[in-house]
């Protein structure tokens, strides 16, 4: 699967990346949300993992600039700040993040992400 | 030929005000019975004495005198605060006298703040408990940053060690690594738990497979359950679709199994058995161990109230927070092995 894993923090983005190469994904990566929607739209990935500081403002704003780039991608954002209400734009994770519940995140068929 | 009174002062008893007349020589001259309520001195010992001395004391002299000298010009009035000999906050409001009122030049009226003024302390107190309960929340949150990155990091140490070739050494490194990370994610869960219980979230009901979400709490519950030594066993059964909020739910039966783990750990056959079954139109998780049981009639579901050493006691009341929110319950009982029964109603049940 086509994953990029933007995060601001340097250890998070680089141990995500290795977990999820090492589970067989291709994973880029962006530091901030700007460099991440031009890699979303230069890298058209299937699943995008964002870090978000605060769910409901820039975690949807970030997942609705994505469709609105006719990007596809699943948009999973993670945030030190719960946010569990229901969303068709975005799934939400609250670190830590817990990686089995990641890897259910994650679409079972890319393609119909 | 003099000047015949307004009225007489047997008139002020009538008021429940607190009114009291005062004269040239600042002399209490008039002083009602509400006045005697309010501070209670009797309208006797206040006949004659000063007015200043009993509710002002001879540090605000000068400040009294003022007030009283501008009286009269253009009507004004002068308001005093102090406090009154009972303890209360009061208020003067000081007005001329009308000349029929004979030897009283100045009437003094209290108004007693005491209660607008603890109110308002109070107040003063819960934006300062609010104040402090958002700082703690916010850093609270941020904890989760630093912890996630932890985690990430141990999680991978953990998976490069799994595939590299095991000797004794990289053993005692694997295993010193699951308990980092188990330490860090008990850090994670004290962080949940304290959030729920400064700021309670809304509840979301989804429906969801009662069982999975055992399967979800157990996968957590596994790294405390082997660094434990402790065995966990999911009764087999069917599925189980139920109205919840997965993540609350999901939390209060970790908390159970958590809770369980902890009690099997010196029992002789240290097994945690976990079943969900549907009993009385209920969704039933119960959690079994084989632990000594707690204290007969402790306040086991209390916050704060703990049987462990470092333990919050935060845990079963959360799972009683959790049972509330969807209308259900949480049960203790104890005979050869402890049970946790936690019931949730099964929405929509015939």
């Amino acid at each position: 699967m086509r994953i990029l894993v933007i995060s601001p923090f340097p250890t998070d983005r680089a141990a995500l990346a290795a977990l999820l190469v090492a589970d067989g994904h291709q994973v880029t990566t962006a530091n901030d949300h700007a460099d991440g929607l031009a890699r979303a739209v230069g890298d058209a990935p299937q699943v995008i993992l964002v870090d978000v500081r605060i769910p409901e403002a820039d975690g949807l704003a970030f997942a609705r600039a994505v469709a609105a780039r006719d990007v596809h991608a699943r948009v999973i954002g993670m945030s030190a700040r719960a946010h569990r209400g229901p969303s068709a734009d975005i799934v939400w994770l609250t670190k830590p993040i817990d990686l089995a519940q990641l890897e259910r995140a994650l679409p079972a068929d890319p393609r119909a992400a | 030929m003099t000047t015949p009174p307004l009225f007489t002062l047997d008139v002020l008893d009538d008021l429940d005000l607190c009114v009291s007349g005062i004269d040239a020589g600042g002399a209490i001259r008039a002083f009602n019975r509400a006045c005697t309520a309010l501070t209670g001195i009797e309208r006797e010992a206040a006949f004659g004495s000063s007015w200043i001395e009993r509710f002002a004391g001879d540090g605000r002299r000068a400040e009294v005198l003022a007030h009283w000298e501008r009286l009269g010009q253009d009507g004004a009035t002068g308001s005093f605060e102090a406090l009154g000999p009972a303890g209360q906050s009061l208020r003067w409001q000081f007005s001329r006298a009308h000349e029929r009122a004979g030897v009283i030049v100045v009437w003094a009226v209290a108004i007693d703040l005491t209660h607008e003024r603890a109110g308002s302390a109070r107040a003063r107190e819960l934006d300062r408990v609010a104040a402090m309960g958002n700082l703690i929340s916010g850093l609270t949150h941020e904890l989760r940053n630093p912890l996630n990155g932890a985690l990430l990091q141990l999680a991978l140490a953990e998976r490069s060690l799994a595939r590299a070739e095991l000797d004794e050494r990289t053993r005692t490194a694997q295993a010193a690594i699951e308990h980092a990370s188990e330490e860090v994610r008990r850090i994670a869960v004290l962080i949940d738990d304290f959030l729920v219980f400064v700021r309670p979230q809304p509840v979301y009901l989804g429906r969801t497979d009662a069982r999975t979400l055992v399967e979800h709490a157990l996968e957590r519950a596994e790294p405390r359950a082997r660094n434990a030594g402790v065995d966990l066993a999911l009764a087999p059964g069917p599925t189980l679709e139920v109205a919840l909020d997965a993540t609350r739910v999901e939390s209060a039966i970790y908390h159970l199994i958590a809770n369980a783990i902890d009690a099997a750990v010196n029992a002789a056959t240290p097994i945690v058995h976990v079943r969900v079954l549907a009993r009385d139109n209920a969704c039933v998780f119960e959690i079994e161990d084989p632990g000594p049981g707690l204290p007969a009639g402790a306040p086991i579901f209390d916050p704060f109230y703990t049987t462990k050493q470092g333990g919050t006691g935060l845990g079963l009341s959360i799972v009683q927070r959790v049972a509330a929110e969807h209308g259900g319950k949480v049960s203790y009982s104890h005979h050869e092995a402890t049970v946790f029964a936690l019931a949730l109603p099964i929405v929509g049940a015939s």
